[in-house]
């Protein structure tokens, strides 16, 4: 099975570039799905055909008990994009750990591994 | 393991188009198989179709996931039908001028009000839409005793890309035969593609050059047959002949 199938383990992979994964977490989960389902709207935004042939938008409830074993529909070529789009916006918080160049690099390597060929 | 027929095509797909998610190689994949088959007729199928005295339009029979493109020409009875429009008959072409040899002056030297030449009384056939016949002049017992045979041109229908068979009911023949045109042909819609991770104009207009000369070579073989050196080059004005 690719990595990254559902939204638990796009939050586990989040929070390990992120440096969050001791209890209480730094970064809620409710934050780290929303900024999942905005980089989904970034994404159809940038790249129509990876939402092909529908082009439904998946979209994730963070209303209550993030449900972590919903799959997340996307080509595993373009996963990694994701995470890292998640860990900038999360980073674009005024936060004490972070700063804005970190957190521009990774926005920037998200709409890079989008539209060009780099890792 | 299964291997299906579109695995060739898409496998050197994904290796030349890095990035390209499947859907969108299989999408314009069926994208310039539907080009192909619509500009150059290769793929064909003789239907016939029982005539019912009195009845005009007639559904053509296709075979699954294929749309019609075309009637190349038709048969009853072993003879030829003109279709409606040709000289043969009576006067109907897509600019609505009578036929000349008609009315060889361009007036009404005839009266057709006072004529029994009606176009619906002659027995000969249209396509106004692709998937019906329209065949004028079905009376008589002699007329419905014979099916009426149509070579009709295809192309794949829109069904295709919900099927997860793999073949999209093409002839099998035709995936060795036509792999270099539909891969050029996909190839250069996918490079041309705008902000991509694979789009590359240079090798868009390369492949797109590849796949119109192929194709025109392909639509004059297909007309001749597959004979070694029948099509040839017209000079000086250029293109398959």
């Amino acid at each position: 099975m690719p990595a990254l199938e559902t939204v638990g383990q796009y939050i586990t992979e989040s929070r390990r570039l992120l440096q969050d994964q001791i209890v209480p977490y730094r970064y809620p989960d409710t934050d780290i799905v929303d900024a999942l389902n905005v980089g989904l709207l970034e994404a159809r935004r940038l790249r129509a055909d990876l939402f092909l042939p529908l082009f439904d938008l998946p979209w994730f409830d963070t209303a209550g008990t993030i449900n972590t074993s919903l799959p997340v529909p996307m080509d595993p070529q373009y996963r990694s994009a994701f995470v890292y789009y998640v860990v900038g916006r999360m980073q674009l918080r005024d936060d004490e750990n972070t700063t804005d160049q970190r957190a521009a690099a990774m926005l920037t390597k998200f709409v890079g591994q989008m539209l060009t060929i780099q890792s | 393991m299964t291997c299906e027929p579109t695995d060739r095509l898409l496998q050197t797909l994904r290796v030349r188009t890095p990035g390209a998610p499947d859907p969108m190689l299989q999408l314009e994949l069926f994208n310039i198989m539907d080009e192909f088959f619509r500009r150059t007729s290769a793929w064909q199928q003789e239907s016939p179709i029982e005539l019912i005295e009195g009845q005009m339009d007639y559904p053509i029979p296709t075979p699954p996931n294929a749309t019609v493109v075309r009637v190349l020409w038709a048969k009853h009875n072993d003879l030829p039908v003109q279709p409606a429009g040709s000289s043969a008959v009576a006067s109907q072409s897509s600019l609505g001028i009578l036929d000349g040899q008609l009315q060889p002056d361009g007036d009404s030297i005839i009266d057709f009000s006072l004529s029994d030449i009606n176009a619906s009384n002659i027995f000969s056939w249209a396509l106004y839409r692709p998937d019906y016949l329209t065949i004028t002049g079905v009376s008589g017992q002699d007329v419905v005793a014979y099916p009426f045979l149509a070579q009709i041109a295809l192309s794949v229908a829109r069904s295709c890309l919900d099927a997860d068979c793999g073949d999209w009911d093409v002839p099998e023949w035709m995936w060795d035969m036509y792999f270099q045109e539909w891969l050029d042909g996909t190839q250069a819609r996918l490079y041309g593609m705008m902000a991509k991770p694979w789009s590359n104009q240079t090798l868009a207009a390369y492949h797109a050059k590849r796949f119109r000369d192929r194709m025109g070579y392909r639509k004059q073989e297909i007309m001749k047959g597959f004979t070694w050196g029948q099509p040839g080059w017209r000079f000086p004005k250029g293109g398959w002949v």
